[in-house]
């Protein structure tokens, strides 16, 4: 059964019934996973399975489905993470409406490499029966033949059954070829054939079968990569350091081949210890990396190898600290492996190795903590993150008082990865009582990008073991400030008010309080002029503060106040008192509403106020003429550095819309029409203008109607938006139309403006020339 | 001197024909680029060996009713040695002699086979040339298959060659209409001499391309560049045009631009002119443009990259590599720009491709800075930015998968809180990335973590708890006391999935569709699961009936069992309308439902 003909069928199929969109996907989901572009297949995989339940069809969730297990599992090498869908595959599987799927078969060894990728060695004997079970399933044709001969020779491997795995291996080849004569033979079980050819010692066999394969025709990103890897560990094996570091893909092309870690950390591994390869920081950063990519996969054989790795490389370079670590991966390892086999051996030499090297360091503690901080502080610029570690756990230790110590032990345990023992650390410290500021905003700051929950508990321990009201508001303030960030206005004022009510110095609490309350209406405004007030009398007005104080200003009409601060940041304003209402440059105001966010053209009146300029259509809001202030931080860039002169005049500054001073009270009207020529329009446009009417003309070239002359023809048409003011009614509009529009060759169409006005006839003759003219309604 | 010669090629053609035909030189369109490409060349030859002053000019003719193709040149014109040596020996172009002696990049050609791709398109060829080195002498060149050809001294002509082409039937459509000036336009486009057609005095290649042009700026630029884009670009309209600069590294310069057109997800309608040496190489090179950019065209020029054998592809070595990166990279920079100084374009850029940015913005982080409060996701509430989303959500984003959570979706929409649609392209993984760059949740609806954000556990006293779960559980439930809103909505029934795979693997029926070995891997998973609750039912202790129920126990109101019953009842109508639920009983809910009703009113 060969599954990519059947792809091709199903593919030509959807096209035909106009699926287009599943047939799309049916094709780029495997070529995601195997060039590795992870992010589109979770990008896709969703929409595709959610699309072949909506058309009830399984055999495509199951295709699908399996394509998502093999990026998780076989490329992404998830282990106890995937094992409930992998299981949940095999059921689904196995049903009737889907096991006559050609894909079926391959469930099962996405289950026997899940639980291969937990702990291969420790599942071998299930894999190697699960692999049998299968292949008695299917002969070479099927396209399946190929990985699941390589899943049992790599379960055999595992047993460490080489002689048995390489002779199954040449049964399989032979089979193949006994199916498939002209077949090139040299990709099959590839990868795993020149693995067992390594074990058996048959190096030079190896690299032969390995140049083979990578000579060939184009490859998947995976496999090349792979194959390089694999390539240049047997070159190291080999002792060809040099051809072997050419080989070996650079760290930043291999990052996301995760089932290649293991050969290309064994491959480095090699290469260090015959001084072929820098034990330097970078490696221990990669190699770090893989680990905590494994590990939090639930990858748990591979985990313990790369952390007995990640012991030998720390501890050879100094960097102990890293070698603590990655022996807490190793010991926490062990008890998730199904059998542990040689872990426990592998673990007591790598504690052995770590603790006799800790036991050889001695630490020259300077007098203080000061000291120590001082010098660490002037440290080299090299230096690996974690070189300082051992030091301050050291200094610690010795003075476990100190805060300014702990502080910078948190921040390197932050900067080494390390950010739950950072976390842990503060939190034992806000728990021993009293907590400083500092802690409690370094602990807050920490924790308030995970779960809500969770900083929910650190704000009940502050609120219990701080004794001071100034350090228990710390939290709400952390809050208020994000919820700043984050437009939650409401929210922003409740975090932060009682920080400013419990803290007279909070100048910047009070700021933000103040941003905030610009957009909570006339009182608001009137408690942010307050706040600014005593931002003021604390000394450090900023120019910001100035911007936000007239947008307040502006709001509550204290135009005083507004061009105060107008003549402090030295703009140049045409009047001298009274409200500023003067003709600025064009500017794009933007609304947040709870629908999202909607912006319109404004001509800006002063420093932080604008009028719309925008023509809203029949059924949105007019916002036509309205008068707004707004928050005088732009939302948008600036024009770029390189602009030129017309670059930057053409640029548009957007601002947030924080409170309505003014509507403008117009409403919408529509016209159609045939267009009549330039000089008339111009003329029509005059004198609605003359009367206070905003005129917006649409519909471009492509726009017609239907030429009554002959209603199978096109004729050229407008039509036209009018934000009309309250001074004019319905029915003396209608009378202006009418003499606006006189001499046009073809009249203008408004029926539900005629609706509105009421007059029988009137209505009559619109909806006549509506449909003359072939207007919509 | 005077007599006829007839001589064969110095090759076996018959076979390379076919090669030819069939692979490398493919369209008669590339037998077109191959000729003004020898024509170019040899006026550069003629500059470079012969002191004579001249206009360079290469003209292109068409006759249709003869069903000719010319291509006139004054460039260097081949002596009889010449002729027998370079037009007619396979691989010896003169082009390869000279820049193998002069190490110039002026020339275009490579292999010489660009002449011999002319037979696979003409029944005929003529040459009639005339060399500068002796302009008292001219030669006609005629043959049929490029294999058998003769040679004959003719009138002189002006110094120069004139290569006629008799097409073979089936091309003859190339000479009709515009199509020919088309295809000179686009592979003329970037060779610096001129090049004319037929009868009109301005040459197709007369507007330089606005990377060479120095005196354009400002808005005059920005046309300009979008008036060669829309060249390039045959099935778009270009929305925004951004440039290619050189660097250090890699000389690959040109255009690229967001093509107006509406893509979904991950359509790819990239499409990639590349110029190496000033003609045109590969007409498709979308590979030089990152896998993401569907809604992406270009126009690059190079110097460096290397093409193939077939001259239609580009070699895959470091060149193409460093060109790669760089074109990503003025991919990237060019959007940050177009965002920051042309935000009409940039509004119907998120406009058009709003989906497959989603997927873009996750395959680069500088994308995703540039991206991520700008885009918008399906939900609920229409289609909001991520930012509105988390906003309106108190920093959550909640994210329908469609498998289940039919039930907390109804709970949300009752909420007015947005939820979006995790099964659309993009969707989830994006929240995701937005919310590790920005703080906040996102919570999967209908898994055991989303359950834990929807349904906030409370404390209820053991003795109402008992109670409560003696009147409102069936076998198999397991009671959650929990705050979660509307208030309302008294009771919320949760299936186990776990305990559902358990039920299916570990039942005797599994036996008989599974494999023995297979199954018993599956169930030794299961094993590990704990299957003896099937389903949660959340009660809500914030809930006006709840809490009523509660005080009725206290009072020993009658009327608990009836109410408890229609509650229940009411659970089970609303799991039974969330398809996949499983084992509710529809029929004996309704039952339940309409028989305590009656009571209530008797």
């Amino acid at each position: 059964m060969d599954i990519w003909s059947w792809v091709r069928a199903r593919r030509k199929e959807l096209i035909s019934e106009g699926n287009a969109r599943l047939a799309e996907l049916l094709w780029a989901l495997p070529d995601h996973v195997v060039d590795l572009r992870h992010h589109q297949v979770d990008a896709l995989v969703p929409e595709a399975i959610a699309l072949s339940r909506a058309r009830k069809d399984p055999w495509l969730e199951l295709f699908f489905r399996h394509w998502e297990l093999q990026s998780r599992v076989l490329t992404r090498m998830h282990g106890e993470g995937a094992l409930s869908s992998a299981v949940d595959l095999v059921d689904f599987a196995h049903r009737p409406e889907t096991e006559g799927c050609p894909q079926s078969v391959c469930t099962i060894q996405d289950l026997a490499a899940c639980y291969g990728i937990v702990d291969g060695p420790g599942w071998a004997d299930e894999r190697i029966e699960v692999t049998a079970e299968t292949l008695a399933r299917i002969d070479p044709s099927w396209g399946c033949f190929d990985c699941i001969s390589a899943e049992h020779a790599d379960a055999l491997r595992d047993a460490r059954k080489t002689d048995e795995a390489w002779a199954f291996l040449e049964r399989q080849v032979a089979a193949k070829l006994a199916k498939s004569p002209d077949g090139e033979l040299d990709r099959f079980c590839g990868m795993t054939r020149v693995s067992v050819l390594s074990d058996m010692g048959r190096d030079e066999d190896a690299l032969a079968l390995v140049d083979r394969q990578l000579a060939g025709r184009e490859d998947s990103v995976n496999r090349t990569l792979l194959r390089k890897a694999h390539r240049a560990r047997v070159l190291a094996r080999l002792g060809r350091h040099d051809d072997a570091r050419a080989s070996l893909p650079p760290w930043s092309e291999f990052v996301d081949a995760v089932d290649g870690y293991d050969v290309w950390a064994e491959c480095a591994l090699l290469l260090v210890r015959a001084g072929a390869l820098p034990n330097d920081a970078a490696l221990g950063f990669t190699i770090g990396t893989m680990l905590s990519r494994l590990d939090k996969n639930g990858a748990v054989r591979s985990s313990m190898l790369m952390a007995e790795r990640h012991v030998e490389l720390s501890l050879s370079r100094g960097a102990l600290w890293s070698a603590r670590r990655a022996l807490a991966v190793m010991e926490r390892c062990v008890p998730r492996l199904r059998k542990p086999l040689d872990a426990l051996d592998r673990v007591r030499r790598a504690r052995e190795r770590v603790a006799s090297r800790s036991s050889e360091e001695r630490f020259e503690l300077p007098e203080s903590a000061e000291a120590l901080l001082a010098s660490l502080s002037n440290g080299d610029e090299g230096r690996e993150a974690d070189a300082d570690l051992p030091l301050l756990e050291a200094a610690r230790a010795k003075w476990p008082a100190d805060e300014p110590l702990l502080l910078s032990h948190a921040s390197a345990l932050y900067a080494a990865g390390a950010r739950e023992d950072a976390i842990a650390m503060l939190e034992a410290r806000v728990r021993e009582g009293d907590p400083s500021d500092e802690v409690i905003l370094r602990l807050g700051n920490a924790l308030l990008r995970e779960d809500a929950a969770r900083f929910e508990a650190f704000d009940r321990l502050v609120s219990e073991r701080c004794s001071r009201v100034e350090g228990r508001v710390l939290p709400g303030f952390l809050q208020g400030a994000r919820a700043i960030g984050e437009g939650r206005w409401a929210a922003a004022r409740d975090g932060l008010r009682p920080a400013v009510e419990a803290r007279p110095d909070g100048l910047n609490a009070r700021r933000m309080l103040a941003r905030a309350l610009l957009r909570d209406g006339e009182a608001g405004a009137r408690e942010a002029l307050a706040r600014l007030a005593e931002v003021e009398a604390g000394g450090e007005f900023q120019r910001s503060d100035h911007w936000d104080r007239m947008s307040a200003a502006a709001i509550v009409g204290d135009w005083a106040t507004a061009r105060a601060s107008a003549a402090a940041l030295s703009l140049k304003l045409t009047s001298d008192e009274g409200p500023i209402d003067e003709r600025w440059e064009l500017c794009t105001l933007s609304f947040e509403d709870e629908d999202g966010t909607h912006e319109f053209i404004a001509g800006r009146t002063g420093p932080v106020t604008a009028r719309v300029l925008h023509v809203a259509g029949v059924g949105e809001p007019q916002r036509f003429g309205d008068q707004w202030v707004f928050d005088a931080r732009p939302v948008n860039r600036g024009p770029d550095e390189g602009a030129d002169e017309e670059e930057r005049k053409r640029h548009r500054w957007v601002y947030a819309a924080v409170h309505c001073v003014a509507r403008g009270g117009f409403r919408t009207v529509e016209l159609d029409g045939a267009r009549p020529t330039f000089d008339q329009f111009d003329a029509f446009a005059a004198a609605l203008e003359a009367e206070g009417i905003e005129v917006r003309q649409g519909g471009g070239d492509a726009y017609k109607l239907t030429d009554p002359s002959d209603p199978s023809a096109k004729i050229a048409a407008v039509y036209v938006r009018l934000a009309v003011p309250p001074s004019i009614d319905d029915r003396a509009l209608g009378a202006l139309l009418d003499r606006a529009t006189e001499g046009f060759a073809h009249p203008f169409a408004w029926p539900a403006l005629a609706e509105a006005i009421g007059d029988e006839a009137g209505i009559e003759a619109h909806r006549a020339r509506a449909k003359t003219y072939g207007v919509e309604g | 001197m005077s007599e006829i010669e007839f001589r064969t090629t110095q090759v076996d053609l018959s076979g390379l024909m076919t090669v030819l035909g069939d692979h490398l030189y493919s369209t008669p369109t590339v037998a077109l680029r191959e000729l003004v490409q020898n024509a170019h060349d040899a006026i550069t030859r003629r500059r470079m060996e012969s002191e004579a002053v001249f206009d360079p000019r290469i003209l292109v003719r068409a006759d249709r009713d003869r069903g000719t193709l010319s291509i006139l040149d004054n460039g260097a014109g081949l002596t009889r040695d010449e002729v027998i040596a370079f037009l007619a020996t396979v691989g010896a172009g003169y082009t390869r002699t000279l820049r193998q002696k002069t190490a110039s990049d002026d020339l275009i050609g490579y292999f010489g086979l660009g002449f011999l791709s002319a037979f696979v398109v003409s029944e005929r060829i003529e040459v009639r040339t005339t060399s500068y080195q002796s302009p008292h002498e001219g030669w006609l060149y005629r043959s049929r298959d490029g294999e058998r050809y003769s040679l004959e001294p003719c009138e002189p002509g002006p110094v120069g060659s004139v290569v006629e082409l008799t097409l073979k039937e089936r091309f003859r459509p190339l000479l009709e209409g515009d199509e020919l000036r088309a295809l000179l336009e686009r592979y003329c486009a970037l060779l610096s001499l001129p090049v004319f057609l037929g009868q009109d005095p301005v040459a197709v290649n007369a507007v330089a391309p606005p990377w060479r042009d120095e005196s354009l700026a400002g808005t005059a630029l920005t046309a300009a560049r979008k008036a060669f884009a829309a060249r390039f670009e045959r099935r778009f309209e270009p929305l925004c045009v951004m440039a290619i600069e050189p660097t250090a590294e890699c000389d690959v310069r040109g255009l690229l631009w967001v093509q107006d057109a509406r893509t979904y997800g991950t359509s790819d309608n990239r499409n990639l002119a590349v110029f190496v040496r000033g003609m045109l190489l590969d007409d498709d090179a979308r590979e030089l443009l990152p896998s993401w950019a569907g809604f992406v065209g270009g126009v690059i020029e190079s110097s460096t990259l290397t093409p193939t054998a077939s001259r239609e592809d580009l070699q895959r070595d470091d060149r193409w590599k460093a060109a790669h990166a760089h074109i990503v990279r003025a991919l990237i920079e060019g959007l940050a720009k177009v965002a920051s100084s042309e935000p009409e374009s940039w509004r119907r850029v998120l406009l058009r491709h709003n989906e497959a940015l989603l997927g873009c913005a996750l395959c680069d982080e500088r994308l995703m800075d540039l991206l991520a409060n700008e885009l918008t996701v399906p939900t609920s509430e229409g289609d909001l930015t991520a930012r509105v989303v988390f906003r309106r959500g108190d920093s959550k984003a909640y994210v329908s998968l469609g498998t289940r959570g039919g039930f907390e979706e109804m709970l949300f929409r009752a909420l007015k809180t947005p939820i979006a649609a995790g099964t659309r392209y993009g969707v989830l993984p994006f929240l995701r990335a937005y919310a590790e760059r920005k703080g906040g949740a996102v919570v999967e609806l209908g898994t055991e973590e989303g359950n834990r954000h929807v349904f906030k556990s409370a404390p209820l006293p053991a003795d109402e708890r008992a109670w409560l779960e003696s009147l409102l559980l069936r076998p198999g439930q397991r009671l959650v006391a929990a705050r979660f809103a509307p208030e309302d909505l008294p009771l919320v029934l949760v299936p186990d999935r776990d305990a559902e795979l358990k039920a299916r693997i570990e039942s005797d029926e599994a036996d008989k569709r599974i494999g023995a070995a297979a199954l018993k891997l599956a169930r030794i998973y299961t094993k590990t699961l704990d299957g003896s609750v099937q389903a949660d039912l959340y009660v809500n202790v914030d809930s006006p009936a709840i809490r009523a129920l509660v005080a009725g126990r206290d009072r020993g109101a009658a009327a608990c069992e009836p109410a408890a019953r229609l509650l229940r009842s009411l659970v089970a109508l609303m799991a039974g309308w969330n398809e996949g639920s499983g084992k509710v009983d529809l029929q004996s809910a309704l039952s339940d439902f309409t028989q305590t009703a009656c009571a209530l009113l008797r």
